[in-house]
């Protein structure tokens, strides 16, 4: 599954790119469908956000004191812990905006094979939940 | 003469608001003693509203002013339910290689891990207000960049979840050490 869906904007930073990290991608357009403010305020009343590692996470930061601090706040924190489960809901509620935002960030910053994964891995969950917001309940 | 004292106090009109709002089709079913399906079908038409409303006020006597608005919360409640269960339906066909990806890629960019738990496990973010300080330093330093537009939209989005928590986040709250 070795496909991105990008805007067109993002085709323009993808075709940017260094050819050995554009090697084997297919790029397809992305038609996004974003979510009004009055849906994420119900999916956020909606959530249940309740794996344990996340939630101490939250409190390693309330407990940090400066720009630093907060990022390490994260390096202990497993992979482990973002289940297919947990990344649904998070993504639900965060909506296909903040997606596109990640997705921008991590094109940005792109350096590896694996962030291009993470960048595939992100459009194809945009895409889901884009297709899901344009259904009719 | 009715004393003051035996006049309830109003309730805020979030609170209320937010009381409709269940988690999922079992909750939304079992408050409605009805088939969320059958509960979108209602919310579509002038006299399907009308039903919704008597039974919500068969729910809550006390539902009066409010009570357009909640119907609305209970629409979209329902709608929003059926579309997380589509979500959910289509997130378990993704590859596991992509979730593994998207775990290892949320740790790889600490930012990324920052911003996403801000947003959904610090849901009472309000307390936190040099988190939100330094994620307003980020937008500033990295101006037209990426990270500083992602900083600039969850701020935005943050600022509207203020006081609206899920149980998980109410709690937090409650464990939070006084704190700014």
């Amino acid at each position: 599954m070795n496909i991105l869906f990008l805007t067109a904007e993002e085709q323009k930073v993808f075709e940017a790119l260094p050819a050995n990290l554009k090697e084997g991608w297919q790029v397809e357009g992305a038609s996004l469908v974003s979510e009004r403010p009055e849906e994420l305020t119900v999916r956020q009343g909606m959530a249940s956000f309740d794996q344990p590692e996340l939630r101490a996470a939250c409190e390693r930061l309330a407990e940090a004191k400066e720009g630093a601090a907060y990022e390490k706040a994260m390096h202990s924190l497993d992979a482990d812990a973002f289940t297919r489960e947990q990344l649904a809901e998070i993504f639900f509620v965060l909506g296909v905006d903040a997606l596109t935002h990640f997705i921008a960030y991590v094109l940005s910053q792109l350096k590896t094979d694996e962030d291009m994964e993470l960048v595939s891995a992100l459009t194809h969950i945009r895409s889901m939940l884009s297709e899901v917001n344009a259904s009719q309940s | 003469m009715t004393s003051s004292a035996s006049i309830p106090e109003a309730r805020p009109q979030q609170e209320i608001l937010g009381e409709w709002v269940q988690r999922d089709r079992e909750s939304i079913e079992s408050l409605f003693g009805m088939k969320l399906e059958r509960i979108v079908e209602l919310a579509r038409t002038d006299e399907g509203k009308q039903e919704l409303l008597q039974r919500m006020k068969q729910i809550d006597p006390s539902l009066n002013g409010n009570a357009n608005k909640a119907l609305a919360t209970v629409k979209e409640n329902a709608e929003q339910a059926k579309k997380k269960e589509g979500f959910f339906k289509k997130m378990l066909l993704l590859p596991v290689r992509s979730v593994v990806s998207v775990g290892k890629g949320i740790i790889r960019h600490p930012i990324l891990s920052i911003l996403i738990v801000l947003a959904t496990y610090g849901l009472v973010v309000w307390q936190l207000p040099k988190i939100l300080g330094y994620l307003q330093t980020l937008a500033n330093a990295n101006a037209g960049n990426a990270i500083g537009k992602a900083a600039e939209y969850l701020q935005s989005f943050l600022a509207f979840s203020k006081g609206t928590t899920g149980k998980a986040g109410a709690d937090l709250f409650k464990r939070l050490p006084d704190t700014m």
